[in-house]
């Protein structure tokens, strides 16, 4: 089902821009859980654009619906370019990247880069609701100059007494306050799941590079595949849905199928007319994580080492989609 | 140039190896050796292992023992570390650290294996280490252990390792000991983050190698610690007491070009504590240093020696 809206408004803080839209009728607007995300279209030179799945950064109870996405490619710069009163169509919501209060107690989150948008869909909600589930936030990003939702997310651990967040760069520099030098090691996850964080619940959101690190460093510390919930940020051509297709009144079943090929189709052609170097590069790195979403196209800022030693080529012809570099920092040894 | 990093679990801690190579470089080999390197050492040195060549030696102490050259070479060394910081640094330490609470290998400071528990044996003067030819031999019923100078002995290794293949750019850590040389990637200095000793992964301040060889080392008593019946304890000992060390520096970071003596003054200075830290240096011939002190409001107060530190 689509649903109309309206932008209220776009909010863009260096290359990342906030999308707000409100619903075009209260009685006919899209329900969704925190964490889920959904697909867009907007008319763009008179022809609607393909569907373009984003995370959901608003709380569900906020009556608005906002997108976070990196501005990049031809749709991000697009949506860049909406104005207020500008219609969207709207479909979802999808995946299952949602907290369980039941059964998820204690949680902890990893995210890199533009992967903190469903986090912060579930931190807005949580503290809202004044959840009381332990949460921890890990959330790599490759430049401290450019952290997306820095601010926010310092006010609400200020707000949310059951909220600890960390932020990791590799360039942070000894005057960045709350910055950990380098990236989330191997290292600090094994600290993770052996220390307070046992039975916890890890939720995984970022580009490819970063996702795998992180679910192998679970893993070698022997959390149950059933703890680790995962997205992976890729290109629109690889689109992928969560098992509900609508929260209220679809299950997901042939509908959902043939949005998946309809999409697909639409946003491959899409891709490759306007950016077909990066529609080739991200073919190669398709997702292989339980649950998969289509994101801003663009980003890869997160971090991670990986369990098993992996070299790192930065030079800038062959850059990874993830930075794994560690910088130097000496410690009691 | 090209920068390439591996890292893995050695030692008891993290390792990462960085390079830097020219664009048609192969890193593998370098990697490959690297690595063996360690896992040879570690298998020859490492108190843990119940087959090293360490445990060997401490099995029959009171024996004159045919040793290895690498073994001779790396207690000629504990003994030369040993004189020059007038027995502040003593390898016999190992009885007190066990009966202090850290027996096992870390993150589990309980014995696996009570072959290895020395406990029961004394310290010793390190000057009754024998040293001969291809032959050593330490007083019975006492035990060694290379915990204090490891790291940066092997960190030296790896660098010389390097150096032999015509590597000139690299910076090498052993669990927070790090050893660089030349220049990062994009020809710029190596730049190595103290981490802040209440606030793990904050950089607190920092130092650069200018392109030159650097080691840089960090001990101190906020890590490898915990509790045991009898109260608390950390991995700092201090020989004169053969008990913790009493100190009011929580780390204690050293700067210099050999990653062996950056490594052993680090934890001297670190049992002598801020008030005798300059003494200390002028002692050993040491100029930079950064100590980090308690200040009692959960930070610290940084206590500066030398011109290499930045904020």
């Amino acid at each position: 089902m689509a649903y109309a809206y309206l932008v209220q408004s776009t909010q863009q803080t260096g290359d990342i821009l906030l999308l707000t839209l409100v619903p075009k009728s209260r009685h006919k607007q899209l329900v969704f859980t925190a964490g889920q995300y959904a697909a867009i279209s907007f008319l763009r030179g008179g022809r609607p654009t393909p569907m373009r799945c984003f995370s959901i950064t608003s709380s569900p109870s906020s009556g608005v619906l906002q997108f976070g996405m990196r501005v990049k490619g031809g749709f991000t710069q697009a949506a860049a370019g909406l104005a207020p009163g500008d219609a969207v169509q709207v479909q979802g919501p999808f995946g299952e990247f949602t907290i369980d209060p039941e059964y998820d107690r204690k949680v902890v989150m990893l995210a890199g880069g533009i992967g903190i948008t469903p986090f912060v869909s579930i931190l807005r909600d949580a503290t809202e609701r004044e959840l009381a589930i332990p949460m921890t936030l890990l959330f790599a990003n490759r430049s401290a100059a450019n952290i997306p939702f820095q601010a926010e997310l310092r006010e609400l651990q200020r707000r949310n007494p059951n909220l600890l967040v960390r932020f990791y760069c590799a360039d942070a520099t000894p005057g960045d306050t709350g910055m950990v030098w380098g990236n989330i090691t191997d290292e600090e996850v094994r600290q993770l799941v052996r220390g307070e964080h046992v039975g916890s619940t890890y939720f995984v959101c970022g580009p490819k590079g970063f996702s795998d690190g992180m679910r192998a460093a679970l893993r070698a510390g022997w959390v149950h595949e059933s703890r680790i919930i995962s997205e992976t940020f890729t290109q629109a051509g690889s689109l992928g849905l969560g098992s509900g297709f609508s929260v209220q009144s679809l299950t997901y079943g042939l509908a959902a199928v043939a949005l998946v090929v309809m999409i697909g189709l639409v946003a491959t052609l899409d891709l490759s007319r306007t950016v077909p170097k990066l529609a080739s590069a991200q073919a190669a790195a398709q997702p292989s994580t339980s649950v998969t979403q289509s994101t801003s196209n663009d980003d890869s800022n997160g971090s991670a080492s990986s369990a098993a030693p992996t070299p790192t080529p930065p030079s800038q012809s062959q850059q990874p989609a993830y930075n794994s570099y560690q910088p130097p920092m000496s410690s009691v040894s | 140039m090209r920068r390439y990093q591996q890292t893995k679990h050695a030692l008891g801690s993290t390792a990462y190896m960085t390079i830097v190579l020219a664009d048609d470089a192969s890193p593998d080999q370098l990697f490959e050796a690297l690595w063996q390197h360690i896992a040879r050492f570690e298998q020859r040195f490492s108190r843990f292992l119940p087959d090293s060549e360490l445990t060997a030696f401490n099995a029959a102490a009171g024996e004159r023992q045919s040793v290895s050259p690498e073994f001779r070479e790396l207690l000629v060394t504990a003994r030369t570390m040993s004189e020059k910081t007038e027995g502040l640094y003593n390898p016999f330490i190992l009885p007190a650290l066990q009966r202090a609470g850290y027996k096992g290998s870390w993150p589990k400071p309980e014995l696996a294996d009570e072959k290895l528990n020395y406990e029961k044996r004394s310290e010793a003067a390190w000057s009754s280490i024998e040293i001969g030819d291809s032959w050593a031999a330490i007083p019975k019923n006492t035990a060694l252990d290379f915990g204090g100078i490891g790291k940066g002995y092997l960190l030296d290794e790896l660098s010389g390792l390097l150096q032999a293949q015509g590597v000139e750019n690299y910076w090498l850590s052993l669990g927070g000991d790090i050893l660089c040389a030349g220049l990062d990637e994009p020809g710029t200095p190596w730049k190595i983050a103290i981490q802040d000793a209440l606030h793990e992964g904050v950089p607190i301040a920092s130092a650069t190698n200018g392109g030159k060889l650097l080691a840089v080392a960090t001990s101190g008593v906020t890590k490898r610690k915990g509790v045991t019946k009898d109260g608390a304890w950390h991995h700092i000992m201090d020989p004169r007491t053969n008990r913790p060390a009493v100190t009011d520096v929580l780390t204690a970071t050293v700067c210099g070009p050999s990653a062996t003596e950056t490594d052993v003054f680090a934890k001297c200075l670190a049992i002598v504590g801020s008030t005798r830290a300059g003494e200390f240096m002028k002692k050993i011939g040491q100029k930079d240093a950064l100590l980090q002190l308690d200040d009692g409001d959960g930070s610290v107060r940084l206590q500066k020696v030398g011109t290499v530190w930045s904020a």
